[in-house]
């Protein structure tokens, strides 16, 4: 076989060597490969535009052909849950409102006290390998990197990159995507099996949805290991004598605990989530919801929804449990979203 | 001035821009089997086919870091992939091939899911997770059956941008 020309082959070597050097630089973080990704962003907005409004009748038809049956369905199935949820709704409304009232009497960061900015998706995954979506609000709407991003129900990512007057988000689904999490369990028997009342309702941001609203708050900043002589994890915590008067609507004294916390990944496209670092001997169940965690220097708020526990495995000889997390958002169908203009060290520090 | 215009330094990067943006914003949200199709591949590839490995690597390259650019996977996967891409298409171009339709959709396919394997597999190497999996398969599938469907306008386009002010017959 004849050997390549001398040419040929150095042109070859030149471009993978500067495809290296790029990928060199760019798993140290480089601020000029990512304003070159932010320029271009910039750059070709315009033309991104025309194209979305071109393609977007055809779109639409392609997916009203292709999608309708499941549609219909879709459609029939949301209506009978939001008929069955919103007596649950209500009820969570007021827990939640609570909630904030306590964290802000606490000094503690509070999704409501959050500026949000309201921002349309427009466009969605850009390739098979990228889990992330463009919105048409940017750096001059005060998004910054970071940020975490949410649509109704809960948690859909986080900023990736800022534009003056777009942003990329990066999806929860994307497998570099990890937020730090804590389970809203049920409280625990003495023998360390959940109790069997079920939640009713994923608690909306904020919401903490509780038994009884006798106890000093159950979000005391960031998690904290019980003190001596304290019950263990998942077993019933008593109302402390000084504190807010038994409410006359339960006649349990049980108060959710959230203490089990973990790490959740993503997976990739339409896949659930999975959860890291959680200790085998965790009081979970399927169905219970997870939410970010908000623990110290966090880059996410406490409390916003991501999911319920969709999987548990508990692995031979192995220290984790395989949890899994069904997330409540569709990231699928995005179109409108909000960033929280949130700065986690800020918020700790009281500023 | 007028000269540039034929030039594929001008050409190419101009086509990378537009495949890309199309790619990005209209083609990524066509879904079958949870994969979508991959027009910038497609770009790579056929440079190749068509230009040769000379030009099959430089379109490679500008096509992959354009794709880059407007992407956040790790910067300088797609211009290390493709690049390679084209040069190795390109090394199969003969005469044969020249004037066989079905063998330059053969060449394609079969490019179109190497390209999508390796970049996972680099991907990988390079330290991203979950990019390895089993849904590469009908990922690679996709893309490579799209592509092939695609090659015979691809190659028009192709010759226009990476062969601009070329006499020689292709």
């Amino acid at each position: 076989m004849a050997s390549l020309p001398v040419g040929r082959r150095r042109l070859l070597i030149l471009f993978v060597i500067t495809a290296l050097v790029l990928l060199t630089f760019d798993q140290r973080g480089n601020r000029v490969l990512d304003g070159a990704r932010t320029s271009f962003l910039t750059v070709t907005a315009p033309l991104r535009a025309v194209s979305r409004l071109a393609a977007e009748p055809i779109g639409n038809a392609w997916k009203g052909l292709t999608n309708y049956d499941d549609l219909k369905r879709q459609n029939d199935e949301l209506r009978d849950e939001v008929e069955a949820q919103d007596g649950a709704a209500i009820a969570a409304e007021a827990v939640m409102y609570e909630n904030q009232q306590l964290k802000s009497s606490a000094g503690l960061p509070t999704l409501t006290g959050i500026t949000r900015v309201k921002a349309e998706v427009v466009s969605g995954e850009p390739s098979n390998f990228d889990q992330t979506i463009t919105i048409n609000q940017g750096s001059r709407k005060g998004i910054k990197v970071g940020m975490p991003v949410i649509a109704g129900g809960g948690l859909v990512g986080r900023v990736e990159e800022a534009a003056p007057r777009q942003s990329v988000v990066r999806l929860l689904t994307d497998p570099e995507s990890t937020v730090g999490v804590r389970f809203a369990s049920r409280p625990c028997t003495a023998a360390g099996s959940p109790t069997t009342a079920p939640p009713t309702t994923a608690p909306t941001a904020g919401a903490t949805t509780a038994t009884t609203t006798t106890t000093a708050p159950t979000s005391t900043g960031a998690p904290t290991l019980p003190a001596a002589g304290e019950p263990v994890k998942g077993a019933p915590v008593q109302a402390p004598a000084t504190t807010v008067p038994p409410s006359t609507t339960t006649t349990t004294a049980v108060t959710r605990v959230d203490t089990e916390l973990g790490r959740v990944r993503g997976r990739g496209r339409g896949n659930p989530l999975e959860v890291d670092q959680v200790d085998a001997e965790a009081c979970l169940s399927l169905g219970d919801a997870v939410v970010t965690a908000g623990v110290t220097e966090s880059l996410f708020p406490r409390d916003i929804p991501i999911g319920r526990v969709s999987t548990l495995e508990r692995r031979p000889g192995s220290l984790d449990l395989l949890v899994r997390v069904k997330p409540v958002v569709d990231l699928q169908k995005l179109s409108i979203v909000q960033v929280l203009l949130y700065d986690g060290d800020a918020a700790f520090a009281g500023k | 001035m007028l000269a540039a215009l034929y030039s594929p330094w001008l050409r190419v990067p101009v086509l990378a821009i537009v495949v890309v943006t199309l790619q990005t914003v209209v083609i990524s949200q066509i879904q079958i089997a949870g994969a979508c199709p991959d027009l910038v591949v497609l770009v790579a590839v056929v440079a190749g086919l068509v230009g040769g490995p000379q030009r099959g690597t430089a379109a490679g390259f500008v096509t992959g870091f354009t794709y880059d650019l407007a992407l956040t996977t790790p910067f300088g996967l797609w211009a290390l992939v493709l690049c390679v891409a084209g040069f190795l298409v390109g090394l199969s171009r003969n005469e044969a091939i020249r004037d066989n339709r079905w063998l330059q959709m053969g060449i394609v396919f079969l490019g179109s899911a190497a390209v999508i394997v390796a970049y996972a597999t680099v991907a990988t190497v390079f330290g991203s997770e979950g990019v390895f999996t089993l849904h590469l398969v009908p990922t690679a599938l996709v893309v490579a059956v799209v592509n092939a469907a695609l090659t015979v306008p691809a190659m028009r386009v192709a010759r226009f941008a990476v062969l601009a002010g070329d006499r020689r017959p292709v």
